[in-house]
């Protein structure tokens, strides 16, 4: 009866050939003191999962879902040989070598959320009261969420204090539905997050989501559009949807009851992103947000459409160019370093347009081909020499 | 679905002629026959369509004709009539007017997975007839493709449906009826949790207290989302009613696709959920007419008559008891 299904989500699993028995180990537990060694940097990842606690203590959080939310810390260092973009990682999932990996030094696991507020609180006072959430995607253990975090905050060169959402993916190609309801369980956690953050001293909390982690993120925002708290009082600052793994029409529905942002949130899309055109399979043929031609129709719903079609990924389903592009990672930084409050607001009439967006995609311009939608008009920006 | 020859039959032939609202997010078919496709509608479209179920009719039955054969009101289920109502606002006052007449009371019924405009009519039809249910029965269509290869595809349509269920509750709240029953079936229990939680985000879980019984019958939701949705939600004032059956064959294979884990109508832990406030209902030991034990609710007849006699009964919480003593009673044969 569902076999077609069935049979979609077993290709989508070849094609994307990614191993379903990789370890997750995040760091060793009984290690001996490690040498030490240079490194590149050290980061604080503060996070919040819905995971459940892994028996293994090495895996740390692993892929079953926890009723209640977990708090810990996870601080990571880079490499010195660390290159823009890249995730240097030991192989079959073992915990890193400081010396050449992307290595977890040190776990500090909050017994509540309270303790979790002072100590997150404290970080962000002490980082220009800024602080940026990451929502990993689909079929993403718990050390690659904690992984690609540190990357992006490490390339982008974020001030402020890195939050993971972690939420219980499977981190195996075929669960693609364990996931989704994994993420759709994982809603009012993701709201709770939100608003205790609201409460600590950041004047500005910006939000990145990838792939699937965008169908999560999206509710949650619209589900404080519904309590009548959809801009965090007043805190939300960049929202930066990253390949999202969303039913065009659905997203179409969320921002309607979102209501037009008053800062647009930046949609980055690739033409290419063969990740994307797996899932539309699975969902009948209909276009995911991310895979979508028709930017201007997303535009007029106050999101500004970054096409990174042109833009070179070093993976190879082309999923998650935003950071493994060391161009793009290191422009998202740019645009990043001033907080959306203060962005200075070009104005066109009587509306600002979003600068986080534009820019982005006028700095995507000067490098390739690219049309960036803002809400209001549809720029071409060829390549600049 | 409707004949394309128009259809005189006196009264005395068949056994029941239903006026089904309809609130729907399907786009109006090409084909005018059809008149609702799979395709979805940005706007909610609503209509009244009017079936007879023949003398003939055997309850927990949809009697439907043969592609390509002449309709037949004697023999089966028939759309007479369908009026499209342009307006929210004309919609509102057919539906008040009739919801007057009736007691004051409308049921609303989403259907599940898989079913094309036709089939969700004909169901609604057969709910309200075999349940004797006095109120307006309302059938809330979101636009699922009908095919059983579109699960991902019915999913998102559930998902789009959201806030026009909510408009259509709303819609109900409004028009004069001053107690609401909500019937789902399989992934419309998806659409329905859905809207009743983001109205009680908004703080109107009840429905200004016009909110009847909640039936939910083989709710094909992932458990963890399902508590969720309740946690959220809040314990209900009267509990909602769960109706689930171990040997519901599409919930398995829908928990297969979903990774192994469980559908909250294909699980065992009872007790687990009784604390969100649900009661649960097993049919495991009732037979259903369909190979796959989905539809059990309404196409048992003994079933579908204590759905009607639940139903009936105006007062809500006394008689929670009887009801589910009778059911036990049904199931256990003690």
């Amino acid at each position: 009866m569902r076999l077609n299904a069935i049979f979609l989500i077993c290709c989508a699993a070849a094609l994307s050939g990614c191993g379903s028995s990789r370890y997750h180990e995040l760091i060793a537990v009984q290690a001996a003191a490690s040498p030490e060694v240079a490194v590149a940097e050290r980061h604080a990842i503060f996070v919040a999962t819905t995971r459940g606690q892994a028996d293994d203590a090495s895996i740390v959080f692993d892929s079953r879902r926890s009723p209640e939310l977990n708090f810990a810390r996870v601080d990571v260092t880079v490499p010195e040989g660390h290159q823009t973009g890249s995730i240097e990682r030991a192989k079959n999932g073992r915990p890193g070598n400081p010396a050449t990996d992307f290595a977890a030094r040190d776990v500090v696991l909050y017994p509540s959320g309270s303790e979790f507020g002072d100590a997150v609180g404290a970080d962000i006072a002490g980082r220009g009261n800024r602080v940026l959430v990451f929502v990993h995607g689909y079929n993403t253990g718990f050390d690659d969420g904690v992984y690609r975090m540190t990357q992006i905050v490490h390339d982008t060169q974020y001030p402020g204090t890195p939050v993971l959402f972690s939420w219980a993916s499977a981190a195996r190609t075929t669960n693609y539905v364990y996931d989704n309801n994994s993420t759709t369980a994982a809603r009012d956690d993701l709201e709770a997050t939100l608003r205790m953050l609201a409460k600590s001293p950041a004047q500005s909390i910006d939000i990145i989501a990838h792939s699937m982690g965008n169908w999560l993120t999206m509710e949650t925002l619209r589900q404080l559009a519904i309590a009548g708290d959809r801009d965090l009082g007043g805190k939300l600052g960049y929202v930066v949807l990253a390949s999202p793994d969303i039913d065009v029409d659905v997203f179409k529905k969320q921002m309607k009851r979102y209501g037009k942002p008053d800062r647009p949130f930046a949609v980055l899309l690739s033409d290419d992103d063969r990740a994307l055109k797996i899932s539309r399979l699975i969902a009948g043929d209909k276009a995911r947000v991310g895979d979508y031609s028709d930017a201007e129709d997303l535009a007029s719903l106050g999101v500004t459409v970054v096409d990174l079609t042109s833009v070179k990924s070093s993976d190879r389903l082309n999923h998650a160019k935003f950071a493994d592009n060391p161009f793009l990672v290191q422009l998202l930084g740019d645009q990043l370093k001033v907080p959306a409050s203060l962005a200075s607001a070009e104005t066109q009439g009587e509306q600002p347009i979003d600068t986080l967006g534009k820019d982005l995609g006028e700095a995507v311009g000067s490098v390739a081909e690219i049309i960036v939608t803002t809400p209001f008009k549809v720029l071409t920006i060829g390549a600049r020499q | 679905m409707l004949g394309t020859s128009s259809v005189q039959v006196a009264p005395t032939e068949i056994a029941g002629n239903h006026s089904i609202f309809v609130a729907t997010t399907r786009d109006y078919a090409k084909n005018t026959g059809r008149v609702f496709d799979n395709s979805r509608s940005s706007v909610l479209n609503f209509a009244r369509v009017s079936v007879t179920v023949p003398k003939i009719h055997k309850t927990g039955q949809i009697e439907r004709h043969k592609p390509g054969k002449p309709d037949d009101p004697l023999q089966f289920f028939t759309a007479t009539d369908v009026v499209a109502y342009e307006t929210q606002p004309e919609f509102s006052s057919a539906l008040g007017a009739d919801i007057a007449a009736r007691g004051g009371r409308a049921m609303v019924f989403i259907h599940g997975y898989n079913t094309a405009f036709d089939d969700a009519v004909y169901r609604a039809t057969q709910i309200a007839h075999d349940s004797s249910y006095g109120g307006t029965p309302v059938l809330f269509s979101w636009a699922s493709g009908g095919s059983s290869a579109d699960y991902v595809y019915d999913r998102e349509s559930a998902s789009v449906a959201r806030d026009q269920l909510e408009v259509t509750l709303r819609v109900l709240a409004q028009s004069g009826a001053r107690r609401i029953d909500i019937v789902a079936h399989s992934m419309g229990t998806w659409v329905t949790m859905e809207a009743l939680r983001q109205l009680a985000i908004r703080g109107d879980r009840d429905l200004g207290g016009k909110l009847g019984d909640v039936v939910l019958a083989s709710p094909d939701i992932d458990v963890d989302v399902f508590k969720s949705q309740m946690r959220r939600y809040g314990k209900p004032d009267k509990p909602f009613f769960l109706l689930l059956s171990a040997d519901d064959r599409a919930l398995k294979l829908s928990g297969l696709i979903a990774g192994n884990k469980p559908r909250l109508g294909d699980y065992k832990d009872a007790a687990d959920l009784a604390d969100y406030g649900v009661v649960v209902v097993d049919l495991s030991k009732t037979k259903g007419a369909d190979s796959f034990n989905h539809t059990k609710f309404a196409d048992n007849p003994e079933m579908v008559k204590l759905l009607g006699q639940r139903l009936r009964e105006d007062d809500g919480f006394a008689s929670d008891r009887v009801v589910t003593d009778r059911i036990n009673m049904l199931l256990g044969g003690s």
